[in-house]
């Protein structure tokens, strides 16, 4: 085998990703004989095992928690996005009917009841309807505060 | 004693509900991955967050692993991609002409800072490579993964790693060339 041919599949040798038996014999036979290719064959063992040596990082005992600290909170992540997410016409959803209610008790309180002062300066109701709302008088309540 | 679980027996484990299928995943492969992103990138600071970007992706993705290839060799595929990504994203390379000096440590021991040394040289060596050498020189001959398997994770044909490891070596001999001589004459 010529060294032009050897070298060609040396690395293949080195790594022992030769599945070919005649091409390993071949090769060996040709080692024996030439020192350049042996040469060759021993700076890239030489490189293979200095790699090798590289420092690997230790396992760290805490990774799977950390992990798993960050897989939780997406589930409520998630749900928050999706509110974010869903735009104008969802806050319009929400918010119309809010205001919606607001004029609506606003309406009622104006109609159901009507204001007048006492000479000692507190106002009372004068009250139109035999029946108040409760939530009117507890709307007027809190308005009047 | 208990047989071990397969990959596929974990996976199948997690997809119907039991999570314990996935942390033995995670136990399993984490070294496999924090190293394989540590050859990549250079970066120790950052390995383990980029490998717990890698173990997300895997969590979100499981349920459409087809499990045409095996679990590792997907796990490796993502693992190389998100290295690729985080490194394009931070452009983060050593310059050829750039190689940061060894400081000198003299409270160390001689055979400790001869360690370091060799380990600074051996990192930075691999950090000047391309990236699609430095990715089959990792695999190869730091997770000693076959020809075959490497092929399987980055896609391509056995020929092509074989040629990308055989530049990458050609590249290294030169760099590694006076450590090489030192071992020699040790």
């Amino acid at each position: 085998m010529r060294c032009r041919n050897v070298k060609k599949i040396l690395n293949r040798y080195a790594d022992k990703e030769l599945n070919d038996a005649d091409a390993v014999i071949l090769i060996e036979e040709h080692l024996k004989s030439c020192p350049y290719c042996r040469a060759e064959l021993d700076a890239l063992i030489s490189i293979k095992r200095l790699i090798s040596l590289k420092e690997r990082l230790k396992e760290d005992p805490c990774f799977l928690f950390r992990l798993e600290d960050k897989l939780k909170p997406q589930t409520t992540e998630i749900k928050l996005q999706w509110v974010l997410d869903t735009g104008n016409f969802a806050r319009r959803l929400i918010l119309v009917p809010a205001l919606l209610t607001i004029l609506i008790m606003v309406m009622v309180f104006n109609s159901s009841a009507s204001l007048k002062s006492t000479p000692g300066g507190a106002v009372e109701i004068d009250i139109v309807s035999e029946e108040i709302d409760p939530f009117v008088l507890f709307s007027y309540t809190l308005f009047k505060n | 004693m208990e047989r071990e679980k397969s990959d596929s027996q974990l996976i199948t484990e997690f997809l119907a509900g039991n999570e314990q299928g996935f942390e033995e995943l995670v136990k399993r492969y984490q070294g496999y991955v924090i190293n394989i992103v540590y050859s990549l990138s250079g970066d120790a600071e950052y390995a383990d967050d980029i490998a717990q970007e890698v173990f997300i992706k895997v969590y979100r993705n499981l349920g459409s692993f087809r499990q045409e290839a095996s679990f590792s060799t997907w796990l490796y595929r993502i693992t190389v991609n998100t290295a690729y990504n985080y490194l394009k994203s931070r452009k983060r390379y050593v310059p050829l002409d750039n190689i940061p000096e060894i400081p000198k440590v003299e409270t160390l021991p001689a055979t400790e800072l001869e360690y370091k040394e060799k380990q600074e040289i051996i990192k930075n060596a691999i950090a000047k490579l391309p990236f699609k050498y430095r990715t089959v020189v990792a695999l190869k001959d730091i997770e000693g993964l076959s020809y075959e398997e490497i092929a399987g994770i980055l896609n391509c044909s056995i020929g092509t790693v074989e040629s990308r490891l055989f530049r990458a070596r050609a590249i290294l001999k030169n760099t590694l060339l006076p450590m090489l001589k030192k071992e020699d004459t040790l």
